[in-house]
């Protein structure tokens, strides 16, 4: 405890005892000309090799998602905030993959006459009753997309778990969890790009996507669900 | 009436060859201080996160400012070094004049920055491979500099870099006329904050004098501003030195 709260002093004392080696290592008639020289060398063939390796793999290789600009972005923002209000409003949902990406699809089959769906709330849950489809249910999971800064995320986001249990379809869905990484050369890189952000956290705040249940029903099956409201939706 | 007659010019050479080759500490220096702020950076300069019920996200924010940060604290404390009488005497051995000196150390300050300017760059691509090697992080971004971009950039650096030699120089030669300046200074700097801070709201000072330089979008005046206060900075240390003791 007493080392700890002395902690601070340390390192104030090394950093003075660093500029104090420092101040006499600056010093020309430093003694050690030889070994300066080597540490010279070596530390230039050190950087030429990291900028070697960066180049070649670190910076390509591990990027993830798609970069769009920040006009796309704030457009697939407002569409998004269309589409769903359209859903809801007019219940005709538009399924653009511009705007909504599919990320699972799964098929049971369902010969009952009532489907209940245990979804947690603030989901949406929209249901399409096709004439044409007998003997079956087809739940798809989409979400609209995720930006972070200026870049597509989306395709990184984790699939719900979806299961059907007699008459009860259970939807959970899973967090995902992204530890990144942005790189930037500095300011100085970017000072006279004629005002553009610098980076990706220089933009504005992340858009989450919505995720959303799509459940394609028979006609005449009544769907349920305590916690979420159902809305009923043409698909086009 | 001399036999040979020898140019300043000549001289300047003459003492900045020689600098180059004797303050090999300079180099050296630069060298342990680059690692120190290669490391320092590997915490990241930065970080940003944020939350919805489906995702989360951290992002740790990976730049190589702070590599140029501590290269201008290195030059401001190399160009006050090169004012002391150590270094001011060991001219003297040689057939020169103090404009001989003040030329040849601003040729040497202005080679030292262009080495560490190029080298800011190069040591942020090692301090990128250090992470991507050693840390496991997926890249939301990297940046893709253009080749325009990319000589702005360093040319930036490296005026940058020499900006704050200039102003070391002025600092180390009002200490070398009077030793109170080595107080009066810091104490008038901080004091400037103080009072700037307790004036207003919010403390302007700082952010304007680096928004003077750092928000210039326009590389053709930055480079104009920057030499400018270079040259100005330098041209005040010249007609300060003159009141500086010469070797008894």
């Amino acid at each position: 405890m007493i080392l700890l709260s002395l902690l601070p002093l340390l390192i104030l004392a090394g950093i003075f005892a660093f500029i104090i080696w420092g101040y006499r290592a600056l010093s020309f008639k430093n003694p050690g000309r030889k070994l300066a020289k080597w540490l010279i060398v070596g530390y230039a063939v050190i950087l030429v090799a990291g900028t070697v390796y960066s180049y070649s793999e670190a910076s390509t290789k591990q990027v993830i998602g798609k970069t769009v600009s920040r006009h796309e972005v704030k457009k697939q923002d407002k569409a998004q905030i269309r589409l769903f209000d359209r859903a809801r409003e007019k219940g005709v949902l538009q399924i653009n993959n511009d705007i909504l990406f599919k990320k699972s699809e799964k098929s049971f089959p369902f010969k009952g006459k009532q489907l209940t769906v245990s979804i947690p709330d603030s989901y949406n849950l929209f249901v399409d009753r096709d004439p044409g489809f007998q003997g079956e249910v087809v739940v798809t999971h989409y979400m609209s997309r995720t930006f972070i800064g200026n870049m597509d995320v989306t395709e990184k986001r984790k699939e719900a778990s979806i299961a059907l249990k007699n008459s009860v379809l259970d939807v959970t869905f899973n967090k995902t969890k992204l530890h990144l990484a942005a790189y930037s050369e500095g300011f100085v890189f970017h000072q006279f790009n004629g005002g553009k952000r610098e980076s990706v956290w220089e933009g504005d705040d992340p858009v989450f996507g919505d995720d959303f249940i799509l459940l394609k029903v028979p006609q005449g099956i009544k769907v349920t669900s305590e916690d979420q409201l159902v809305t009923n939706v043409t698909v086009e | 009436m001399y036999l040979t007659e020898v140019s300043t010019w000549d001289m300047v050479k003459k003492l900045y060859r020689y600098k180059l080759n004797s303050y090999f500490g300079v180099f050296t220096s630069l060298v342990i201080i680059q690692i120190l702020s290669i490391l320092f950076s590997l915490n990241g300069t930065g970080s940003s996160g944020g939350s919805s019920d489906t995702f989360e996200y951290n992002m740790n924010i990976y730049s190589g400012t702070l590599i140029l940060a501590f290269m201008m604290g290195w030059a401001f404390l190399v160009a006050t070094l090169i004012t002391t009488k150590a270094y001011r005497y060991d001219d003297s051995s040689f057939v020169s004049n103090r404009t001989a000196s003040h030329f040849s150390n601003i040729l040497f300050l202005f080679s030292a920055s262009i080495i560490a300017g190029i080298t800011v760059y190069f040591s942020y691509h090692l301090f990128l491979s250090v992470v991507s090697l050693f840390m496991k992080v997926r890249v939301v971004q990297a940046d893709t500099l253009t080749p325009i971009q990319l000589a702005q950039g360093i040319t930036a650096s490296v005026l940058y870099i020499f900006l704050f030699t200039s102003l070391g120089y002025l600092t180390g030669m009002l200490v070398q006329v009077q030793k109170f300046f080595v107080f009066v200074l810091p104490a008038l700097f901080i004091g400037a904050l103080i009072i700037d801070g307790n004036l207003s709201d919010e403390p302007r000072l700082l952010i304007s004098l680096g928004s003077f330089y750092g928000l210039e979008t326009s590389f053709i005046v930055f480079v104009f501003k920057t030499l400018l206060t270079t040259g100005a900075l330098y041209g005040v240390s010249i007609l300060v030195s003159r009141r500086v003791e010469v070797r008894p």
